[in-house]
């Protein structure tokens, strides 16, 4: 049953795969360039590498918007992104997968009454200005350094066309690998909390996540609906907008995918920060407004010619309704799928505030005289403690902090699990002494895992953030995440 | 690799191909000389020569355009090619019929309109080599085009001044109207060439704007 949850992801990174070929090869393939058969392989290949290999970056803030926690709901949220593409389709607007599935995020926040977490929210939605803006831009650029190469270099056109050619394999390979990293979790993003694959371990020292095995299946889904169904649906997006040649195709293909790849780079926002400069949120931006982003950057850099209005209004419509779309067709289909279908859409959130949530306040310097009205109180979701919060005065940040600390995650420590079920890639002998020193204790609270084991160790302790300390720390969230998904212990409704 | 020498080997084909048109254009204002200065047997090696080239040139021309479309090479600029490589035969063509035309019928040109003739040949030529000079910019560096187009459209302007000068000159003496009538149509065709360049040119200026990036 956990599989047939999984269709509905599938069938979204079908219909991604469907039209990703517009995106990544389709003016390489309309211009003859390329033919389709090596365009789709080099393409298939090079999407399952980007998501299996650089595809957790953005897929964690999809979870932040909305921790999709059961497999119902995971099914019904793609199904609905799906739905709403579909239906904008049919009226021939092109549309964001990532947009819909945004919107369904929010529909599923909205249904289960989960607190959609803003600044994540501004966060994405910031990005859909900046990847346009940005694609316009890179696409400003390169434009203008082909132009004073090939100005400088007297190529022959025979030659030319030969360099455009493997240029364009090297866009197609390139982009095919900015939109696995990237957009893979608007295909699998949603079914991360709720995935029905388990850790394999292969070595000693290698293993295969979860997410990785969803992602990995997502984008087989995504190779399948590139060959099976783009071919008909080779026509570039944006090219309505705007002719393109091949050697435009290429400009256009090259910037998008960069701005693609940058959003999705790890690496990257770990340079820039270092370099002390502003890096770019890791969220999943839509590869069709980094094209129409590109093409409007090309026919500005060519003076604005032939560059069809309408058609960009049309699109700009689209950018705004695919998300309220989606949205509203999720709200519906999970009372459905809920009521009718007597599917579980959601595991409820509590937030609990026990004594011991309210000494680690006081240690925080949090004012609990202004929360003394939350003291002993139970919140049944996230909406609700945001409701009661919006009474006090306090900045969102605290708030933030208030929600985590008070946030109800049930844990007995239980040394036979970490025998059996812990790596030793994860954990050495010291760590494994550390926890067997807290065998048998209850904990409501993840923080309280943390204090306990800080309070033996100061390895694990996190560190200053900075590029220095980001791996060790990037490991040590990892060990606790395991810990906190083998501890969990599973309630019946708190009333 | 493979694909790479088909590019070389095409670039190659073209390059001949071009070389065969503008020697072509040099010969041809050879003969007319020869011609005028009545050294018949230079006359027909030459005339022989440029009748080899016109026919390489088709067997280059048609190898060409095959390789183009067998190996979908520049789809985007293919037709433009095409269009080039066919009218620049035409100006071959026609040089091959006018050297022929006069070994065979052996016009007669007075004396007073030779200084025309050998400046409208020499003009004819020159707007030869200058349109070769253009397509081979076309494809080289497409941005050079126009400095060869303007000097081919200054050569055709001049070969219709001396066409018409010739003309007048012809029908003002008193030789034979049939006569008249053959000299008028000898200089009609030797006009043909210079319009072929024209008109190729005139197909280069939009293709060089279509390449623009």
């Amino acid at each position: 049953m956990s599989f047939f949850f999984l269709l509905s992801g599938l069938f979204l990174g079908w219909s991604l795969g469907a039209n990703v070929a517009g995106t990544v090869f389709g003016t390489a393939v309309e211009t003859k360039m390329l033919k389709f058969k090596t365009a789709a392989w080099v393409a298939s290949v090079f999407v399952v590498l980007g998501a299996v290999l650089q595809g957790g970056a953005t897929s964690s803030t999809l979870t932040k918007l909305g921790s999709v926690n059961a497999l119902a709901g995971s099914f019904t949220v793609a199904l609905s992104a799906a739905l709403s593409l579909f239906l904008m389709a049919r009226i021939r607007i092109p549309v964001s997968s990532t947009q819909a599935v945004v919107g369904s995020i929010i529909g599923w926040d909205l249904f289960t009454g989960a607190f959609t977490d803003y600044s994540v929210l501004v966060g994405i939605l910031s990005s859909w200005i900046i990847t346009p803006l940005l694609a316009a831009f890179f696409t400003l650029i390169i434009f203008y350094l082909f132009n004073a190469f090939l100005n400088k270099h007297a190529i022959h056109i025979i030659h030319l066309d030969y360099y455009t050619r493997l240029w364009l394999l090297f866009a197609c390979a390139f982009g095919a690998y900015s939109i696995g990293a990237n957009n893979i979790a608007s295909v699998m993003g949603m079914f991360i909390d709720a995935s029905p694959f388990k850790d394999i371990f292969i070595t000693m020292n290698y293993s295969i996540a979860s997410s990785t095995q969803l992602f990995f299946l997502g984008s087989i889904a995504i190779a399948i609906g590139i060959f099976t169904y783009s071919q008909k649906n080779i026509k570039t997006v944006g090219n309505d907008l705007y002719k393109l040649s091949p050697l435009t195709g290429l400009i256009v293909v090259l910037s998008s995918s960069l701005v693609l790849f940058i959003f999705s780079s790890k690496a990257l926002a770990s340079f820039l920060h270092f370099l002390h400069l502003p890096s770019l949120p890791l969220v999943p931006v839509s590869s069709s407004q980094a094209i129409i982003g590109s093409i409007v950057g090309l026919s500005l850099s060519k003076g604005v010619h032939n560059m069809h209005y309408n058609v960009l209004g049309r699109i700009s419509i689209g950018w705004l309704a695919s998300p309220i779309l989606a949205g509203i067709i999720c709200f519906f289909s999970l009372f459905v799928v809920q009521n009718v279908f007597d599917q579980t859409v959601y595991h409820p959130s509590y937030y609990i505030f026990d004594k011991h949530v309210m000494v680690k306040m006081e240690e925080l310097s949090i004012d609990i005289k202004k929360l003394s009205i939350l003291n002993g109180k139970t919140y049944q979701n996230s909406n609700e403690l945001r409701n009661e919060l919006l009474n006090i005065e306090m900045g969102p940040l605290k708030k933030q902090v208030i929600a985590e600390l008070s946030y109800y995650y049930p844990m007995r420590i239980d040394i036979n699990k970490i025998d059996y079920e812990l790596e030793k890639k994860y954990f050495t002998q010291r760590d494994i002494e550390d926890l067997q020193k807290l065998s048998g204790n209850y904990l409501n609270h993840k923080w309280q895992l943390n204090e306990k084991l800080e309070k033996i160790s100061n390895l694990w302790s996190f560190k200053p953030k900075g590029i220095k300390n980001n791996s060790y720390n990037r490991e040590l969230q990892k060990k606790y995440d395991i810990l906190y998904t083998t501890f969990k212990i599973k309630t019946l409704s708190i009333d | 690799m493979a694909f790479l020498n088909k590019v070389k080997q095409m670039e190659l084909k073209i390059d001949e191909y071009l070389d065969l048109v503008s020697e072509s254009g040099i010969l041809f204002a050879q003969i007319i000389a020869f011609y005028n200065a009545k050294k018949y047997d230079l006359m027909c090696e030459k005339c022989e020569i440029v009748r080899t080239n016109e026919r390489t040139a088709d067997e280059y021309r048609i190898e060409i355009e095959q390789h183009l479309y067998k190996y979908t090479l520049i789809p985007e600029n293919r037709g433009d090619v095409l269009s080039i490589l066919e009218n620049t035969d035409k100006v071959i063509n026609q040089i091959k019929l006018i050297v022929m035309t006069m070994s065979i019928e052996k016009p007669e040109f007075a004396d007073s309109t030779i200084p025309y003739i050998e400046l409208m040949v020499q003009s004819t030529a020159n707007a030869v080599e200058e349109l070769i000079k253009a397509v081979r910019a076309f494809f080289h560096n497409f941005h050079l085009i126009n400095d060869y187009t303007h000097k081919v459209f200054f050569y055709e302007k001049e070969v219709d001044d001396y066409s018409e000068k010739l003309r007048k000159e012809i029908f003002d003496s008193k030789i034979d109207l049939t006569r008249k009538l053959h000299l008028k149509q000898i200089i009609y065709e030797i006009e043909m060439i210079s319009d072929y360049c024209q008109s190729v040119c005139d197909r280069l200026i939009i293709y060089s704007i279509k390449r623009q990036l």
